[in-house]
């Protein structure tokens, strides 16, 4: 049973006070928000409000849904009733309350979860650190000054210093595991088209899902069942489990010593534990993030051209530059990466013949500094993550070790289209067996 | 310095084609990237498969 799955079964039984967890997590946001800058908006007055109705109703012996009393942040780019959704962008900073929650916050209200307000996040989720946006960029838990990376970096960052149980995040190129494996943390990008997007502010629709950052991948399971509305996967042993090692892919990563070696060390902990561990073949590994950039940045550049046009001075140099390039891109190179896009997703599929899942590092690097952050996204940018957002599959990131400034590294293991529930179970077993990171010094308080 | 005025000067004539106006140090950014963008279109489009 995951940790939130237990602080559910408690507040369901009348042993814990929703409004007293309320309470504790305020507490803790008002505390390292100052420092941490997690939350945009923090919706306390109504939090309070729907933990003490959710109080009363298990007093009077009214059933609890599967997230009762679970403090949920919320990426400020997805609708929250009450709420503006600025998406850290000066372009919203005068967008009035949302009238309904997103779907996605929808569907943990309806399971009773309650809802923290609004996380950071890069500008219009493109790149950061957003320095010149209006919220300053969210910090990394694990070091004064450490870049949490991005872009759902507030939904992590309020996870990691404790003030919320889970977060929503959202996910177009590693949006949610980067920040997620950064803040050593569990991160999950559903299959394209899982999770309901309405009610969220697009980067590139092709590629966008909304998933969950929570501590564990057990935890995370426990919201994805929520999310998709698809039942949670029995637990899975990994003795006999054949993962997949895209050995094209994590070389072309560049990974860092540290990270090649954890990644190392991580595979030898599974194998230990029954796994058995394969190459796999991957011929167009080095096409894989170039389509994705000519995908990814046409689509935005269709999306958003016309705030280009009119309000191009409300978005940051960044964001203005990371749409507009958008345009230079021809037609006909757009056409030729979705064709492509389909023959990579065929060979993806086709190198996982042969195995049950992928694994990769997360990242090729462990995170780095708010003020050394190189912000505008290349080709090679998220050399990792990318290939699974370009072709919808599942994937998740899950604490691996340390790197050599003791910030986190994160291990990706990646699952076939719609085994959503099934990578997570294989996620859980996996983290059972990796060595545990512990939590950061809590140096803000 | 005439390929980095050229450069910016099809920049400047694509985003105005589309109603678009930045500032000259996003124009020159973007020219900037011109390298890249051709390696990468290149590269989608050789790989593209044709029916």
């Amino acid at each position: 049973m995951s940790a939130i799955a237990a602080t559910v079964a408690r507040i369901r039984a009348g042993t814990l006070d929703p409004v007293a967890l309320a309470e504790t997590h305020l507490a803790r946001t008002a505390a390292g928000n100052q420092h941490l800058h997690a939350m945009i908006a923090v919706a306390a007055a109504s939090l309070r409000h729907d933990a003490a109705r959710l109080r009363a109703r298990i007093a009077r012996g009214e059933p609890a849904g599967p997230l009762a009393g679970t403090i949920i942040a919320v990426k400020d780019a997805f609708d929250v009733a009450g709420l503006p959704t600025t998406a850290n962008a000066a372009l919203f900073a005068d967008a009035k309350p949302a009238a309904t929650d997103s779907a996605s916050v929808a569907r943990l209200r309806a399971a009773d979860a309650l809802i923290l307000g609004k996380a950071n996040c890069w500008e219009m989720s493109v790149g950061g650190p957003s320095r010149d946006s209006p919220a300053p960029p969210a910090v990394n838990p694990w070091g004064e000054g450490a870049d949490p990376g991005g872009s759902s970096n507030g939904s992590a960052v309020a996870v990691a210093a404790g003030m919320a149980m889970a977060a929503l995040g959202g996910d177009t190129g590693g949006s949610i595991r980067l920040p997620a494996a950064f803040c050593g943390l569990a991160g999950f990008k559903p299959t394209h088209g899982v999770v309901p997007m309405h009610g969220a502010i697009p980067f590139a629709e092709s590629l966008d899902v909304i998933g969950p950052i929570a501590p564990t991948a057990a935890d995370c399971a426990t919201v994805q069942e929520v999310l998709s509305g698809i039942a949670a996967h029995p637990p899975v042993a990994l003795a006999g489990l054949r993962i997949g090692v895209p050995a094209a892919l994590l070389e072309l990563g560049n990974p860092t010593a540290a990270v090649a070696a954890d990644f190392d060390a991580a595979c030898r902990a599974l194998a230990h534990a029954g796994a058995t561990i394969h190459r796999v073949a991957l011929p167009s590994a080095a096409l894989f993030n170039r389509c994705y950039f000519v995908v990814a940045r046409s689509e935005a550049f269709a999306r958003w051209r016309g705030v280009l046009a009119t309000d191009a001075d409300r978005l940051n140099a960044l964001t203005r530059r990371s749409f507009a390039i958008g345009a230079l891109l021809p037609h006909s190179a757009v056409a030729d990466a979705a064709r492509l896009r389909q023959r990579l997703r065929a060979e993806l599929a086709e190198a996982m013949a042969s195995v049950d899942i992928l694994a990769l590092p997360t990242a090729p690097d462990e995170a780095g500094d708010l003020d050394a952050a190189d912000a505008f996204s290349r080709p090679d940018t998220a050399p990792y993550t990318r290939p699974f957002s370009l072709v919808g599959m599942p994937a998740i990131s899950i604490p691996s070790g340390l790197g050599p400034r003791r910030r986190p590294l994160g291990l990706q293991l990646i699952g076939r289209h719609h085994q959503d529930a099934l990578l997570l179970a294989i996620a859980t077993a996996a983290e059972a067996v990796l060595p545990p990171i512990g939590t950061p010094t809590e140096w803000w308080q | 310095m005439d390929t980095d005025n050229t450069a910016k000067a099809e920049v400047r004539t694509v985003l105005a084609q589309a109603g678009i106006m930045l500032p000259e140090a996003d124009v020159a950014f973007l020219a900037a990237q011109r390298v890249m963008l051709a390696e990468t279109i290149r590269t989608v489009c050789e790989a593209a498969p044709r029916a």
